[in-house]
């Protein structure tokens, strides 16, 4: 590889560290490599625990087969980690591309740092996943061969796809039809497993033992047979294969030399800009979603400007993720039928699936002020109180949720045709929940300035972000003892008459929605203190 | 030292750049000029090798930009409009890699100097992350200018940049092209083309409405006499040539 990205490959990784050292020297950085050292502990430790007994947990290991870490391939081709593979961030595209660097040495430096990627992919592993090991060095060297090939062969068929793009019609003609020919082949060598009296497990191993899917699933073959390896002789032979794949798939991937800058620089821009985003807040980058810009909202009533900061985050919702409005839901009816029919039923599923949503939806999205993170200068430079901002932030963040779970559950009821008392209570209690979710969410956003999104070269994102669920998720469970002892000391006093669910279920919003608003408060005490200008995690 | 001849860049259907042809000579600096969307931006990234043409020659130090990137862009450089940094890495290891990629040979007493001239000895250990718009324009002139490069493609260069900072990049500019390195210089700013350019480009909807010198631009657009300035011949240039 060339000289000079090797050493920008140096440099970042030196750049890397001394971020964590200089994140360790603030006080609020110590603590978080403090709790993400003993998050990482009370995680790893289970792994430890039972190593043991690795040999019962190796047998429910069915991810380490092929079949599963082919749907893993398929699954990376299919959302773009080729393309991610292909993604230079925009200080590469500055420096690199106008560089005099040929296009083979830059696709090299992309394909080097692909392959060291799943090297820290491959410690996790070993990490959480020991136990289902026998042996932690083949689960190592399985993982990062097996990431490496899965990353390499996506951005291959994306150069394929590039070169064929640019191909004369007729020769693109030609690949098309032999593409649609080859799949007719595989369907009509499966059509056996499509006989209506079979299961689908009985289904599933008809089309496993036809050729093109034996072939397909070859080359994961030899990675489940690194995985669950357990002797060196053994680990050399198939580590030796292994290594001999990805190295003709880099070499393919060089001989190819597609013209790739461009379609990079396209795809890097997009990035960026579903980047520049999500860190405002809108939108959600890992899956796309977006409308186009027409949609409108009436403007809301002044409420001594918390309805104009409501209104333009709910717009800013809106536009941006509309159809997540109408996909959620959709999804979750698909899935709905399964889950009732499960061994739950149709209450425990209603509930599941409300409460899933606000989980969901505060996991993808940034919501109140960590959506507006990046404005927060121009927020506090308004004439309006901050109490009154916080609350217009919020208040949006609230209700989309609300809106989305409220369309599930009459989905649900529309599925199975009955309203249950669940329901009911999912109805109520959804706007609390979203209430303590957002405004907890705004005030550790207001304590650790820092948009949801790991960012580039922030080695330290990664376990902030997991911070930020833990707290959060704990900040719930607190929130749930006091309606939880109002539930009990009712239930004590009335017993489970319908009388007293009312009284229970009354009390527990009470107490919620109290907390939600103290919280709420909380927020507006820390926004009238956050000064942007001390807070560098608050990029420009 | 900079030939470009019938250069097309399309879209699918949008032509950004189209038939467009002129030559940038050694110790010349040339005025990018144009409304939004005129094609300036994909002219320089395409002379820069950061996107293939659709049609046309693009010849930059006698190296065609295409069948001989390497050594084109081992003779140019280019800043663009707004340059992003490698967060992580400070304004010293900017200018280290830069002189690792382009071969710079004891690069250290030319860093040193390019920091002291944008004023940014002071910066020189700090992380890309903390800096301004204005200094990382700095920080990328510093590494553009590096290598002593025969062409530079400046992207609206003075954005960002503080009264010190312009006056100083403007004499560097020019003594860049005393030098005899090729310049272009791409800007909505008329007065800075006026300020530095010895030839004007004017282009629309990606194609040229005038190429030649600044005083012939003035004698083209005779009715508005000698004295005319650059914003005035601009917009008869605009005018003339209709919707």
């Amino acid at each position: 590889m060339n000289r000079a990205l090797l050493t920008l490959m140096k440099l970042r990784l030196r750049g890397a560290g001394r971020k964590v050292v200089r994140t360790m020297k603030r006080p609020k950085g110590a603590l978080l490599v403090l709790l993400s050292v003993g998050l990482l502990t009370l995680l790893v430790l289970p792994s430890v625990l039972v190593r043991g007994r690795a040999e019962l947990q190796v047998e429910n290991a069915w991810f380490l087969d092929a079949e599963a870490l082919f749907g893993l391939w398929l699954l990376m081709v299919v959302i773009g980690r080729g393309a991610n593979a292909m993604v230079f961030t925009l200080p590469e595209v500055e420096f690199l591309f106008p560089g005099p660097f040929s296009r083979r040495e830059l696709l090299a430096y992309k394909l080097a740092l692909g392959t060291l990627a799943p090297l820290g992919t491959a410690a996790m592993m070993v990490l959480f996943l020991g136990r289902f090991s026998l042996w932690w060095p083949a689960l190592a060297l399985g993982v990062w061969m097996a990431f490496a090939f899965m990353q390499n062969t996506s951005l291959l068929l994306r150069l394929i796809g590039s070169w064929i793009v640019n191909l004369p019609a007729g020769w693109r003609r030609w690949l098309v039809a032999a593409a649609v020919g080859l799949l007719a082949v595989a369907l009509w060598q499966a059509r056996p497993a499509f006989a209506p009296e079979l299961t689908w497990t009985d289904r599933l191993a008809i089309v496993e033992s036809t050729w093109p899917a034996r072939a397909a699933l070859a080359p994961f073959e030899v990675f489940s047979r690194l995985l669950q390896t357990h002797a060196g002789a053994e680990l050399a032979t198939w580590f030796a294969v292994a290594l001999a794949m990805n190295a003709a798939v880099v070499v393919l991937i060089l001989w190819s030399d597609a013209n790739f800058l461009e379609a990079s620089l396209a795809a890097s821009q997009k990035r960026y800009e579903l980047l520049q985003r999500a860190r405002r807040g809108g939108g959600m980058p890992s899956i796309g979603l977006r409308s186009k810009p027409r949609l409108s909202l009436p403007r809301f009533p002044r409420l001594g400007g918390a309805g104009p900061v409501a209104w333009r985050q709910a717009l800013d919702l809106l536009r941006n993720s509309a159809r997540l409005l109408f996909v959620l839901p959709a999804v979750i009816a698909m899935g709905a039928p399964a889950v009732m029919a499960g061994p739950h039923g149709l209450t425990v599923s209603v509930i599941v699936l409300t409460f899933f949503v606000s989980f969901l939806i505060s996991t993808v999205m940034p919501l109140g002020l960590r959506a507006d993170l990046h404005h927060v200068e121009a927020l506090k430079a308004l004439p309006v109180r901050p109490a009154l901002v916080v609350c217009g932030s919020i208040a949006a963040a609230v209700l989309y949720p609300t809106i989305v779970q409220i369309a599930v559950l009459l989905l649900l009821t529309a599925i199975s045709g009955q309203w249950p008392l669940a329901s009911t209570l999912s109805a109520c209690f959804v706007l609390p929940l979203n209430l303590l979710l957002v405004s907890i969410d705004s005030v550790l956003v207001l304590l650790y300035p820092s948009t949801r999104h790991v960012t580039a070269g922030d080695p330290l994102a990664g376990a902030r972000m997991m911070l930020v669920y833990m707290v959060k998720y704990l900040y719930l469970l607190l929130a749930a003892i006091v309606p939880g002892l109002w539930i009990v000391a009712v239930n004590l006093a009335m017993g489970d008459s319908s009388d007293a669910i009312g009284v229970m279920a009354a009390g527990a919003w009470m107490a919620m929605f109290v907390e939600g608003a103290l919280t709420v408060w909380l927020a507006s005490w820390l926004f009238a203190r956050f000064d942007p200008s001390l807070e560098d995690a608050v990029e420009r | 030292m900079i030939q470009v001849v019938d250069f097309h860049k399309t879209y699918r259907d949008l032509a950004a750049v189209a038939g467009l042809s002129f030559e940038v000579a050694a110790g010349s600096v040339l005025g990018l000029v144009g409304p939004n969307g005129a094609g300036k931006t994909t002219t320089l990234r395409t002379l820069s090798g950061i996107i293939p043409p659709t049609r046309g020659r693009l010849i930059v130090a006698g190296f065609d930009v295409v069948a001989e990137p390497v050594p084109a862009k081992r003779r140019l450089a280019y800043v663009p409009d707004d340059p992003r940094l490698f967060d992580a890495l400070t304004v010293w290891e900017h200018l280290e890699f830069v002189a690792s990629a382009y071969d710079v040979g004891d690069f250290e007493g030319k860093a040193e100097a390019s920091l002291e001239l944008f004023e940014l000895t002071e910066k020189r250990d700090t992380i890309a992350q903390e800096l301004s718009r204005g200094m990382r324009q700095k920080v990328a002139v510093a590494c553009a200018y590096l290598h002593d490069p025969q062409v530079i493609l400046f992207d609206e260069p003075l954005t960002g940049l503080d009264p010190h900072g312009i006056r100083t990049l403007k004499a560097s500019i020019r003594q860049r092209a005393a030098a005899g390195a090729a310049i272009i210089v791409s800007s909505h700013l008329l007065s800075l083309v006026e300020d530095l350019c010895s030839d004007l480009l004017i282009l629309r909807k990606g194609q040229s409405l005038f190429l030649g010198p600044v005083a012939e631009a003035r004698a083209r657009f005779s009715a508005l006499g000698q004295d005319a300035t650059l914003e005035e011949v601009f917009f008869r240039a605009l005018e003339e040539q209709g919707p």
